[in-house]
């Protein structure tokens, strides 16, 4: 199984699907730069379009986010890879995982879609080097099955990154 | 005032009657012509008694059913007349009546009290930033949360202190076991404690 295997979830409750539409809607109004929504009429999974900012190591580099959604977002934080290839990042994954608190301990339902794409392209566009994290070949081995990043312990010991 | 073409204490009292909403009182003097404000002196009594349980706003008449509201200009006179420093936080607690009253004001929730108010155009439910640097959502007062509703935030917060407490039990009341690292309650008997996976600890 890959990365972009369904995660086994359960259908979104009244309230995620309302904040969802309201987000969808926000986004479309005012979309974060640099990224384009390929909008399907699934809900609960969005993919989105990441373009690498210019004068960064990213310039000119496209890539996809994929964005799940459980049963009570925002109570719970969304699932977020990339879909492969990942980009070439201390703390991305060659599976997709990214670390990145916000998207695990820090999670807060103040926080949306858009704003967490952009808090993932600034840890992009932030990297003085292309390259994968130290433990990337070891983790990517224990997440078989097309684990979620979510069932990690994650230790978010970087923050200049 | 001018608008209303009220003396400004008249104007006042009618204000804090409709809780600073100029459409109500407008639509109010539209129906009833004028408004109809009594009030009998000698009354001092009545009026210290509920300026000390905190009122100064729509004090009203204490005759059994008379709903009429006591004039603020006599009151303040009565009162003064008899103990200053009682006038004064008659003064203060109508100042303040504004800010309660009116759900387009509100104090900023800083803490230390920056001791700002804010006053909003339009909409209630919004964001703002106090010049004290403070940004709050104005409906709950609570730090700003966008997208998530007023609710949900407080069921969010109330989320993670119930999770920190919860985490806290764990530190105080657990050891982990240096084996297997699993956190042990010891609820009772000696200080010899042995985890399923061996050692002996505590």
């Amino acid at each position: 199984m890959t990365s972009s295997s369904a995660p086994s979830r359960k259908a979104l409750s009244k309230i995620a699907c309302n904040r969802l539409q309201k987000e969808l809607v926000e986004w479309q109004v005012n979309p974060p730069s640099g990224f384009k929504h390929k909008v399907t009429d699934n809900l609960q999974r969005w993919v989105i379009e990441v373009n690498g900012a210019p004068g960064t190591l990213y310039a000119n580099e496209t890539y996809q986010l994929q964005v799940d959604f459980p049963e009570h977002y925002p109570m719970e934080a969304p699932q977020v890879i990339f879909l492969p290839p990942a980009p070439l990042h201390p703390h991305i994954y060659s599976n997709g995982h990214i670390c990145l608190d916000i998207l695990y301990d820090s999670w807060s339902p103040a926080m949306t879609v858009s704003s967490v794409c952009i808090s993932i392209l600034s840890m992009l566009s932030s990297s003085p080097v292309k390259q994968r994290p130290a433990d990337n070949d070891r983790y990517v081995k224990n997440c078989k099955n097309g684990r979620s990043p979510k069932e990690t312990r994650w230790w978010f010991h970087d923050d200049k990154v | 005032m001018d608008l209303l073409s009220l003396r400004e204490h008249y104007a006042r009292t009618l204000l804090i009657y409709y809780r600073w909403n100029m459409e109500r009182l407008f639509a109010m003097l539209v129906e009833k012509g004028e408004a109809c404000l009594f009030v009998e002196a000698g009354w001092t009594g009545h009026f210290v008694v509920k300026i000390n349980e905190g009122q100064s706003k729509r004090i009203q008449c204490m005759a059994h059913k008379c709903n009429a509201i006591c004039d603020e200009a006599i009151v303040r006179n009565l009162v003064s007349k008899m103990d200053l420093d009682l006038a004064e936080k008659f003064d203060r607690i109508l100042l303040e009546s504004y800010i309660e009253d009116n759900k387009m004001v509100k104090w900023c929730p800083s803490t230390p009290h920056c001791e700002n108010a804010i006053h909003v155009k339009e909409d209630e439910f919004c964001e703002v930033k106090c010049s004290c640097g403070l940004q709050f959502c104005f409906s709950c007062l609570a730090e700003a949360h966008s997208l998530c509703s007023c609710s949900m935030w407080e069921l969010w917060t109330k989320k993670c202190r119930d999770e920190t407490t919860t985490a806290n039990w764990i530190t105080v009341h657990t050891k982990p076991c240096p084996k297997c690292h699993k956190v042990v309650e010891k609820n009772g008997g000696c200080n010899l404690v042995r985890c399923i996976c061996g050692p002996i600890f505590w």
